[in-house]
């Protein structure tokens, strides 16, 4: 267990300063270790990023309240602003005496991106600002406990099988218990307890990927390497692949009955690429995605709200004030943003039905323009690269795998509800991490940030115990 | 291991630029078609926010009004809805529906009442930038609504159009075309009105085309006195008698008073002008038709107009010039040319400026005379005289139906308002007595 060592949190590893105070001033520099010098520049630069995340928070949230025609009491979006900046000032002091090494980048870009949720939120569905005010620090408290725990995750990895199943009772339970917070009867989705209402399936998604990266931590080599050989080929080893395919067949079967298809399609695409990325392995992913598209082609055939979907996609101009007028509206929002956008509260955007949790893409791109856009991409472009490149330094295949797997879970959800924005591909109703409106979607995508930061935590030097 | 996750970001960043360039596709190329789309909200809820200015009639009286009301969604800027109070000014005033976009004056003065006329580049741009939006202007009109009431009110439900126009001025004080609508109910009535067979959406005094009938005799007479032909004092025998045109009669509106020429005009009878006809050269005819400008296109006037253009060549024969004479021919206009014609004469000879809604300087040459001033004082004096209301009633053939033409002035001394009425299926009597109920109006 070298690699979980050189993870786990050292703070006691600093000098002591007493003793460092009666040394000569060059000894002093020699003292400073290259991690400690690391930790003290990825500190200063996470402290400037958060303070220009907290310039353009505010700027949105002054002109949201100076601008009557947004109805944002000024009080309400001063209180918002100091919840949001007093939340992330906790994360940045607990964590630098928690996770000097880690990158400096997750934090400002999870700052930012929520910072701005929580301004679209009060823009375009200000009845709910309250509510998801409340979930930010609850989020981010979660955030430092997960990137906070002790003992190299080993709480995730060991316990795969009671998270996953759990997991899936929760889920489970939105067949029985399911509700609407809207009052719908369709899309019962969510578990209540009280005012509170929780998704399952976006926790699910994180005890999934950890699920997968425990299990391939342990068994990729077996199922790589121990198949049926066909000349050149090897298939994979069918029992060391079945609790995997069980696993994925039992949220799959659970995420259709729900008809969550938009979590259907992150839930496939994440396990292809994390089998991907566990094997190197192409075959995979081109049988996956052959598999993908037997299975949408039927899908399309059997379920009437999957050939909707696809059908108003490929050609929503017939019925562009009918069953298309939801992606119509984006696009059309999407179009009076232009390049630099309308500005924040000047547009109206609000015309797109349920823009607050399925379009806020396309506010954006009508308010902030294709800068906006373009901006909004490249945070999710750097969130996901620095998870990425989390992954790759980290040491514990298992560390490796959940990293890059919680950086594709961020990526692709973003992606593919932009993207259905945009109609490049079908629109499915996932959330967009940070950005939309809910609360589960914003504890989910804290908790992953929390993971990687974690894993971002690394140290050169093998400390000396 | 890390080969593969290196593969796997390269795979997403790669996914995630397309989407940037497609977001890109429909933000800058694409954008200007998509907002410009008529299912984009936001061109009714723009619209609905600027504050459009009044049409008002030349007293200050309002034709057209913006109403302040609270808007909906999360639009809690001002939204303003536009009323018309009374329906009588429809003709002139028109529409202005966030569906069916303007018509009449709020058509031809949109850019003043938008407050963007006389806008420069640069004001545009801040506004467009800034959400600014410019307060309208109020339009003033010539018209008065208490002649433009009356006139309404004579003309009843009656098919047919008056038109009064100030002379020399040419502004138009009332302009009534009935069966008119409620502009304040249009959206709910548009499909009823563009189906019905009365055709309301269409404006008869200045798009509505007529055979001119004996109301061309004016012309003719004109004409005829100008040159020498005929004096009004000639005794014209059998000047009651009626006229066969194309299988049907053309009879006088009135009974003539007398066997002379005038008595003959006022009752607009056909024979004589029918005899007339066979005195003029097609060459002549053509002439004539030049000088009082009926083979070019009418000055253009602030409301859509239609005007068929008399082409000269369509004169062939001796019975081209004689159906022409009699109103009969191929010349058709509207009531609004018809108006003035008719001032023509009421302003001795001497054309008036072109007709207008809103006060305009006066051109700094007055057009040349096209008759002797006697010639048009004596035409004045021919006409019957009615409570100091001057005219001539005249009928024409249409199809199956009787066309009747009222055109006047006042007072009968040195006029300063012509007067024509138009009804389709009318007689003289009626749109006599129209036009007869709008010249106390007409002050002093």
């Amino acid at each position: 267990m070298r690699a979980g060592r050189a993870h786990r949190n050292q703070t006691s590893d600093t000098s002591n300063p007493k003793a460092e105070s009666t040394r000569p001033i060059s000894s002093q520099f020699a003292a400073i270790t290259p991690d400690a010098w690391r930790a003290a520049t990825s500190r200063v630069i996470e402290r400037m990023l958060l303070v220009l995340a907290a310039l353009f928070v505010a700027t949105g949230f002054g002109l949201l309240a100076l601008w009557p025609v947004s109805r944002l009491p000024f009080g309400k979006g001063l209180a918002s602003f100091a919840i949001w900046a007093i939340s992330f000032t906790l994360a940045h002091l607990v964590l630098n005496r928690r996770l000097p090494n880690r990158d400096p980048l997750l934090l400002p870009v999870s700052a930012l991106l929520s910072g701005w949720g929580l301004i679209e939120v009060a823009r375009l569905a200000p009845p709910f600002l309250n509510r998801q005010i409340i979930w930010l620090p609850i989020s981010i408290v979660v955030l430092l406990a997960v990137a906070a725990a002790p003992r190299d995750l080993r709480w995730l990895k060991r316990y795969r099988y009671t998270w996953l199943l759990a997991g899936l009772l929760l889920l489970a339970a939105t067949l029985v218990f399911g509700v609407n917070p809207s009052g719908a009867s369709v899309e019962r989705l969510w578990l209540r307890a009280g005012p509170v209402y929780l998704q399952p399936s976006e926790i699910l998604k994180l005890l999934f990927v950890a699920f997968l990266s425990s299990y391939l931590a342990e068994k990729r080599d077996l199922i790589t390497t121990t198949g049926p050989r066909f000349g050149r080929f090897r298939l994979p080893a069918l029992p060391y692949l079945a609790p995997l395919l069980m696993m994925w067949g039992l949220a799959m079967v659970l995420l259709a009955s729900q008809q969550d298809m938009g979590a259907a399609v992150l839930f496939f695409f994440t396990f292809l690429a994390m089998l991907y990325i566990a094997s190197g392995q192409w075959g995979y992913v081109i049988s996956g995605l052959g598999l993908f598209l037997v299975g949408a082609s039927v899908a399309y055939r059997l379920f009437s709200r999957v050939a909707l979907r696809v059908d108003i996609w490929w050609n929503p101009w017939a019925d562009a004030s009918g069953r298309a007028f939801q992606i119509v509206q984006s696009l059309i929002a999407l179009g009076e943003g232009g390049i630099i956008g309308q500005g924040l509260g000047q547009g109206a955007p609000t015309v797109i039905p349920v823009v607050h949790s399925d379009f806020v893409y396309a506010a954006i791109g009508e308010e902030f323009g294709l800068i906006g856009t373009l901006a909004v991409i490249a945070l999710f472009g750097i969130l996901m690269l620095r998870g990425f490149r989390a992954a790759t330094r980290a040491r514990a295949p298992f560390a490796q795998l959940l990293g890059a797997g919680l950086a594709t879970l961020i990526g692709l959800q973003a992606w593919v509800i932009m993207a259905g924005n945009a109609r490049l591909i079908p629109l499915t109703g996932i959330t967009l991490p940070f950005l939309s409106y809910g609360g589960s979607s914003l504890l989910a995508s804290c908790v992953a940030v929390g993971l990687l930061l974690q894993i971002s935590n690394i140290r050169f030097q093998v400390p000396t115990e | 291991m890390t080969a593969s996750i290196r593969r796997m970001s390269l795979a997403l960043t790669v996914m995630l630029l397309i989407l940037a360039l497609i977001t890109g596709y429909w933000q800058v190329p694409q954008g200007a078609a998509l907002s410009t789309r008529d299912d984009n909200p936001r061109l009714v809820l723009a619209e609905q926010q600027i504050p459009r200015g009044a049409i008002l009639d030349r007293n200050g009286q309002p034709l057209a009004v913006s109403q302040s009301m609270s808007a909906g969604r999360d639009f809690a800027r001002q939204a303003y809805v536009r009323y018309y109070p009374d329906r009588a000014a429809e003709p002139v005033v028109g529409y202005y529906s966030l569906r069916y976009g303007v018509g009449g004056a709020e058509a031809a003065f949109d850019g003043e009442s938008r407050g963007i006329a006389g806008q420069t580049r640069l004001d545009a741009v801040m506004n467009k930038w800034l959400h600014r939006t410019p307060p309208g202007q109020p339009v003033r009109l010539t018209l008065d609504l208490a002649v433009q009431r009356a006139a309404d009110a004579a003309l009843g439900d009656r098919p047919g159009a008056v038109v009064v126009l100030s002379v020399p001025e040419g502004e138009v004080i009332a302009l009534v075309s009935h069966p008119n609508f409620d502009p304040n109910k249009l959206d709910d009535d548009w499909e009823r009105l563009r189906a019905e067979p009365a055709s309301p959406l269409l404006n008869r005094a200045t798009q509505g085309l007529y055979q001119p009938g004996a109301a061309f005799q004016t012309i003719i007479l004109a004409e005829a006195l100008s040159s020498g032909l005929v004096h009004l004092t000639d005794t014209v025998s059998l000047a009651g008698s009626p006229v066969a045109f194309d299988g049907a009669t053309l009879r006088c509106a009135t009974p003539p008073a007398g066997e002379t020429l005038d008595a003959a005009f006022a009752a607009a009878c056909p024979a004589p002008f029918a005899a007339l006809a066979e005195q003029i050269s097609t060459q002549q005819m053509a002439q004539i038709m030049r000088r009082w400008k009926l083979d070019v296109a009418p000055t253009p006037f602030e409301l859509p107009t239609h005007a068929a253009v008399f082409a000269s060549d369509s004169l062939t024969s001796p019975v081209s010039v004689r159906n022409l004479v009699l109103g009969q021919g191929s010349l058709t206009l509207s009531p609004l040319q018809m108006a003035t014609i008719a001032a023509i004469i009421a302003n001795n000879g001497r054309p008036i400026d072109a007709p207008h809604l809103t006060v305009a300087p006066a051109p700094a040459l007055p057009a040349p005379s096209i008759m002797p001033s006697q010639v048009a004082r004596a035409i004045q004096s021919a006409s019957l005289i009615r409570d100091d209301l001057a005219g001539q009633a005249a009928l024409a053939i249409s199809g199956k139906s009787q066309i009747a033409w009222f055109t006047g002035f006042a007072p009968a001394q040195s006029p300063r308002w012509v007067i024509v009425v138009l009804l389709e299926n009318g007689d003289a009597a009626t749109v006599s007595t129209i036009a007869a109920r709008i010249r106390p109006k007409l002050a002093p």
